[in-house]
């Protein structure tokens, strides 16, 4: 009963910190809810945005295969392509299917009535492994050019080399985003604890002239530290469940134009005890420590 | 000192200053029962040695508020918080200098009452006391140098 009474005592005092400054607590929480929602909604961004990047289009190329060429060298080439670096798999297109295709797109056929017999020749369609790096699928391309039977190769991947470059840039701007939000969310944090969990130094002389050890003295910094990140942590997702309702049709409206499927889901149950659990347990470090400062200074020490 | 082995001795000395620290927002039975809690006691134990200790120094409105009382008031509610704990020894600093006669006289006989219990009493105090305690030590300080 008397560690209940003890920590009754400091949950009070953890209160009554916390009340002093009522209006100026509610500010507080509410920037640090904003700051430690951001993370959350870049998560839940980065989770539904994940499946319309995976879905990326990978790099291909067309190797044409030499006149005359028997079915069992054209076996023999597939499983080399197959055997480049960076290539995923192979498809032949026989050149009777591709000729069948070709009359059945054109008008009528008109255009291709006096092209007798098939022009065409057998076709290797190389489909190259998702978000490879273009130099890998150029080298890959050059390397197809000079395998034996290869009349020619079409790689036309100028457009993969632009979405990897777009792709790329986009990581790197999110890099720093990132490290900037970090940043900037430990300084709120670190800033609201801070400020708030603050006693008054003659109330700690009190104290420690009383004789409260070091644990019992710290202890409504810790609470009120908690108090605080779990005040913030809650209002940051309550912040991100209206932006979830605020954007859903924004994000309908998208995923009907470009045909994905876009749809912002909450971070998994486990991760959000974490989150929570981490701004608690950051809050009370944070009120340990600068509890920790407040009574040095009353103490006199460094 | 390790700070827990110095607040550990704390708890075992009483010491009430010439300007008592008191939590002026709070009630004086709070007042009292802080060094209890600190020290581990239940809230009704707290309450029940802190109703005896200002028992003890003839205090009776516990529920008035800390920073509403007189100075003399405001010291003999810092001597009852200091014995909540049953110190072994009782430092007391300058007890009767703001104290009218009448008033000084109540607060040694106090004070005389504790060493009969058994509470070691080491009393400072500018000016000699009109009357001395039966077994009291008395040991002056003049330009640094004790005299016994």
């Amino acid at each position: 009963m008397s560690w209940q009474t003890a920590r009754g005592f400091c949950w009070e005092r953890a209160v009554r910190m916390l009340g002093e400054r009522p209006l100026s607590l509610i500010v507080g929480v509410a920037i640090v809810s904003v700051a430690l929602a951001l993370p959350v909604a870049g998560f839940m961004l980065a989770q539904t945005a994940a499946p319309v990047v995976g879905r990326l289009p990978a790099a291909e190329a067309t190797v044409y295969v030499s006149p005359g060429t028997a079915p069992e060298e054209v076996r023999a080439l597939s499983a080399r392509l197959e055997a480049i670096d960076g290539v995923a798999r192979v498809r032949l297109i026989p050149r009777d299917q591709a000729w069948a295709e070709l009359q059945r797109r054109a008008r009528d056929g008109q255009p291709f009535a006096e092209l007798k017999p098939n022009p065409l020749p057998d076709s290797l369609v190389v489909e190259f492994l998702p978000r490879l790096r273009p130099a890998v699928v150029t080298a890959a391309v050059a390397a197809m050019s000079k395998l034996p039977r290869a009349e020619s190769v079409q790689g036309d991947i100028e457009w993969y080399r632009r979405l990897m470059a777009v792709m790329q840039g986009l990581a790197e701007l999110l890099a720093p985003v990132a490290v900037i939000v970090a940043l900037l969310v430990l300084v709120v944090t670190v800033g609201l604890v801070r400020r708030f969990a603050v006693i008054d130094a003659g109330e700690l002389r009190l104290l420690d002239q009383v004789g409260a050890d070091e644990d019992f003295i710290r202890r409504p910094f810790v609470y009120a530290g908690a108090a605080l990140l779990g005040l913030a942590a809650a209002g940051s997702l309550g912040l991100v469940a209206i932006g979830r309702v605020l954007a859903s049709q924004v994000l309908a409206d998208l995923a009907e134009v470009f045909g994905v499927d876009l749809v912002l889901g909450y971070p998994p149950w486990p991760l959000v005890l974490v989150f929570v659990a981490g701004s608690l347990l950051f809050g009370a470090g944070a009120g340990y420590y600068f509890g920790g400062r407040q009574v040095a200074r009353v103490r006199g020490l460094p | 000192m390790r700070p827990n082995a110095r607040a550990f001795l704390r708890r075992s000395i009483g010491n009430v200053a010439q300007e008592p620290l008191l939590l002026d927002r709070r009630s004086v039975l709070e007042n009292v029962m802080l060094p209890a809690i600190a020290s581990n006691q239940t809230r009704r134990e707290a309450a029940q040695r802190a109703r005896a200790a200002l028992n003890r120094v003839r205090f009776e409105d516990v529920n008035a508020t800390a920073g509403e009382l007189s100075s003399g008031a405001r010291y003999r509610l810092a001597l009852a918080r200091a014995i909540v704990n049953r110190p072994a020894l009782l430092l007391v600093d300058d007890p009767v200098s703001r104290l009218d006669a009448d008033a000084a006289h109540n607060m040694l006989q106090l004070l005389e009452q504790f060493a009969i219990s058994g509470v070691t009493v080491v009393l400072a105090a500018q000016r000699e006391p009109e009357r001395m305690p039966v077994r009291a030590r008395l040991i002056r300080i003049a330009n640094g140098v004790l005299t016994p």
